[in-house]
Parts: C-alpha cells; structure tokens; sequence
C-alpha cells in the first residue's frame, strides 16, 4: 500500500471516528440521550433521560445498601447499562470504549490537537490493565470500608455537563466539589489532553472499561467468533508506529493486550507493512 | 506477575482512600446527600417500617418503631442536616467558595397513600437554584405533578448560593425543608438543616 493511500485510509479512519463521537453523544447524553429515552420509555421512569440513567457505578454502589436492592429492580433503566455494555463487550468486542464513548473518544481526538512535546508519555512504561482493575476493585471495595467512589469520580456524567454546557446550560458547572475539580483536571488535562493519546482516564482509571476489557478477555478466549488485534511478527517491520499511536497502551512488541485494547482500529491504519489485522484470535 | 498483582493492590487501595476523601465531602460540606420521608409528622398514617424498607430495615431492633421525623439520612445518620462549611476543601474555597449543593434522590412516601408533595426549602435568605431529573414537576408551584406511590421516591437538588454573612467564620444558618401535600397543603415534615462552620 502506497503511502498516500495509507494517508487516505487513515483520514477516513478519523472521520469515522468523529462521526462515532457525535453519535454517542446522541446516544447517552441530554438534549437527544437516544438510549437512556428508549430504557426510560420500555421501563415506564418517571425520570429525564440523560447520562445519569444509564450509570454502570451506582447499581455497584447500591450492592452495599440493602436498602437500595429494591432499586435495582424498580428502575430497571440503570440495569440496561449495567448489563448490556459488558455484554455487548463479551459478546463482540469492547466497541462502546473504542467508538462510542463521548468522555474517551474527545479526550483522545483533541489530544491530537496538542503539540507532541507537551505530551505525558506513559505508553510503554505503565501497565495499564493491572491499575484499572485495582481501580475496580477499589470501586466495589470502597463502600463496604466507608468510601463513595461512584459518582465522586465520574467523568462520564462530567461529559453531560460540558455537552450541556455547549449547548447554552451551565447548570452542571454551577456547583462543584473538591473531587469534581480533581476528576475534571487529571481526567480532561493531565490523562486528557496532554497525555499521549488522549486516554490516559480511560487506560488507568475508568472501572467501566476494565469491566468491558475484562468481559472481552473472556469473550476472545471463549467464544469463536471473537476477534482481536494480532501483530504480524513475519511483516512486522518493528518501527513501532502502531505502539506509538496506540492510545489504549495495549501494544508492547508484537503483543497486544486484550484487557487493555479497546478495538479503536488506530493501529491498523498506520502500520506501513499491513502486519496488524482484526483476526479470529487462536482460543489457547 | 507479582508486580502486576501490587500494581492492582496499590490502585484498589488508593481507590478505598480517595473514595473516603470523597465520602466526607459527600456527606458534610460540599455535596450534601440526605433522604428524607414523609410523612413523619404526628397523626398521619404511615407504613410499618419494615415494610417500607429502607436503612432502618437492617436494624432489627428498630422495625417497630415511627419514621423519624424529617427522615432518616442516608448512610445511616438521622435527625436534622447539618452543613460544615469548614470542612471543605481548599480547592473548593479556591474556586466556587459560595456555592454548595444539597441534594435528596430519596423523598420518600413512607405513608398508606400516594401523594403529590410540595416541597419549600428556607435556608435564611440564600439564593436557591432548583434541579431535577424528575419529568413531572412543576418549577412555578414547586411541585410535583405525578403522585408518589407508597414506598416511592422523588429527587431534587438545590444550588444554594451562600450569603457572605453565612461565609463569615461566625456565620450561622438554621433553616429547613418543608414537604407539604400538594393538594391539601398539609404539613407532611420538616427536616431542619444547619449550615455552620465547626459543626452543629
């Protein structure tokens, strides 16, 4: 393949990837949250739909309040969430992380924005799947030992805010905690935008996306029809070209990390020997 | 393989602290949770305890007893709110010192029958903005416009802009929700809420 035509397939690649950003926006947040008006409208809630009602952290949180159980079955929208992205991610692949997620899929695209050299680079020198599963098990840990994780450090709903914002309501902005402000700086600038691929969050502190990469670990290794990303060691020309544009940190050699790949595809358009394909992955 | 298993120890423990940070703002300074029941005030009907379910539930000893009035706060604390200015942080003092939310997922109707509720909240002269992400409420009457079913639940949070007087080191606020049934008026609670510096 030519180098211009690597340039055009890697074009369209982004324009694809913006196209996805604007439709999960359209999807899980207010004025249009598509999803969140459907799962209100098919279990009857009285409530607005927005990013809240599809929240994968408070169904976690209310484990640890009986008194919360009854919810978990009376507003059956927050089930929805909770159960259909991880098995969305089991069933074919961590799409939702990749594509769909409006508080990852910005952070990464403006990052692109920023000059190289103000860039953090962690890629290659973190393991990012271990942190992101601690981070699970701390959000599932911390109410039982007096914590309140769930929407203390939630940049998902953080997104609702500035995508209300845009749109003329700064409510969401008006009254802020201490831990809102901390979330709003590490997750938008220090793991955002001045973070080598834009998704340091997502990488190392998102419980949501370690919950769909470990789905998708399972899927790839149960499941015949799943597909992953495999590096090629006979094409591979080692430049390390996808490693550097990937921004799940998920590519060390020739390996790539199904807890922590995300299935965005980057890779596969900048490699210049074709030696990275979405594949049916050996089970072992 | 071990470093990967500390990584993962370090990060869940980090988690629990910053989750404990988080929690005493929640609940004391900044964001201010509660629940609240209705109705609690004396000769209205209401709901066997344990059979409206709630943090009370888990202490048997008190199935038996009356919904307490102004309602049981969430995470297991009751009587009145009390807000402690100083107990926030430096960055909110930095940034958004005179804002404060208050905020209840959980008025709850403890009683017999369904009742659309009309809420008042007096926080001595502080400018208030009302939120919801309930559909059926109507911002001019400050009410709802859908009944709540025993045993249901209804939201609101409040911006509440601080008065500098309230800001000063001495500054003092004893004020209240009020939650009165919509269509007769009737006084349903009052949950007194206290925003000092210190604690109450």
């Amino acid at each position: 393949m030519s180098c211009d035509d690597r340039r055009l397939r890697a074009r369209r690649h982004l324009l694809l990837r913006i196209v996805f950003l604007l439709v999960g926006i359209a999807l899980f947040y207010a004025p249009l949250a598509l999803l969140p008006r459907l799962f209100g409208w098919l279990t009857g809630s009285p409530l607005l739909p927005d990013a809240h009602r599809l929240c994968l952290r408070m169904p976690f949180e209310w484990l640890s309040q009986p008194w919360m159980w009854g919810r978990l079955v009376g507003d059956a929208h927050y089930l929805f969430g909770v159960a259909l992205l991880p098995l969305v991610a089991l069933l074919i692949g961590p799409w939702f992380c990749g594509w769909l997620c409006p508080a990852g899929v910005f952070t990464e695209l403006l990052s692109r924005l920023v000059p190289d050299r103000f860039e953090i680079h962690l890629g290659g020198r973190i393991d990012p799947a271990p942190i992101r599963y601690g981070v699970l098990v701390g959000m599932l840990a911390s109410p039982f030992l007096g914590g309140y994780v769930c929407c203390s450090f939630c940049n998902f709903t953080m997104m609702q805010a500035l995508v209300s914002a845009a749109g003329g309501d700064f409510t969401g902005l008006a009254a802020w905690a201490s831990f809102t402000f901390a979330t709003f700086v590490v997750w938008f600038f220090v793991l955002g935008l001045f973070s080598k691929g834009g998704r340091g969050w997502c990488n190392l502190l998102c419980p949501a996306g370690a919950a769909m990469g470990l789905a998708y670990a399972i899927g790839l290794r149960r499941l015949p029809w799943q597909r992953g990303i495999r590096i090629d060691p006979h094409s591979c020309t080692g430049c390390g070209a996808c490693a550097r544009e990937c921004p799940a940190w998920a590519i060390r050699g020739h390996r790539v990390d199904p807890h922590a790949c995300n299935l965005c595809r980057d890779c596969l358009h900048v490699c210049p020997a074709g030696a990275v394909e979405l594949v049916r992955l050996p089970r072992s | 393989m071990r470093r990967r298993w500390l990584l993962l120890l370090v990060a869940a423990a980090l988690t629990v602290v910053a989750g404990r940070w988080a929690k005493g703002l929640f609940t004391t300074s900044e964001f201010v949770h509660f629940s609240v029941n209705f109705p609690t005030e004396p000769g209205l009907p209401t709901l066997p305890v344990a059979e409206v379910g709630g943090p009370w539930s888990m202490k048997p000893e008190r199935a038996a007893e009356v919904h307490p009035a102004g309602g049981l706060l969430v995470w297991g604390r009751e009587g009145r709110i009390v807000v402690d200015l100083d107990g926030r942080s430096w960055l909110k003092r930095l940034i958004q010192p005179r804002k404060l939310l208050l905020s209840t997922h959980w008025l709850r109707n403890v009683g017999p029958v369904e009742r659309r509720i009309g809420l008042e909240l007096d926080l001595c002269g502080c400018q208030l903005e009302w939120l919801t992400f309930e559909r059926d409420w109507d911002q001019q009457s400050r009410s709802s416009t859908r009944a709540v079913p025993p045993g249901g639940m209804f939201n609101m949070d409040w911006i509440v802009d601080l008065t500098p007087e309230l800001l000063a080191p001495d500054g003092h606020c004893e004020g209240g929700l009020t939650v009165r049934d919509a269509d007769s008026d009737e006084l349903l609670t009052r949950l007194p809420i206290l925003i000092t510096h210190g604690g109450g």
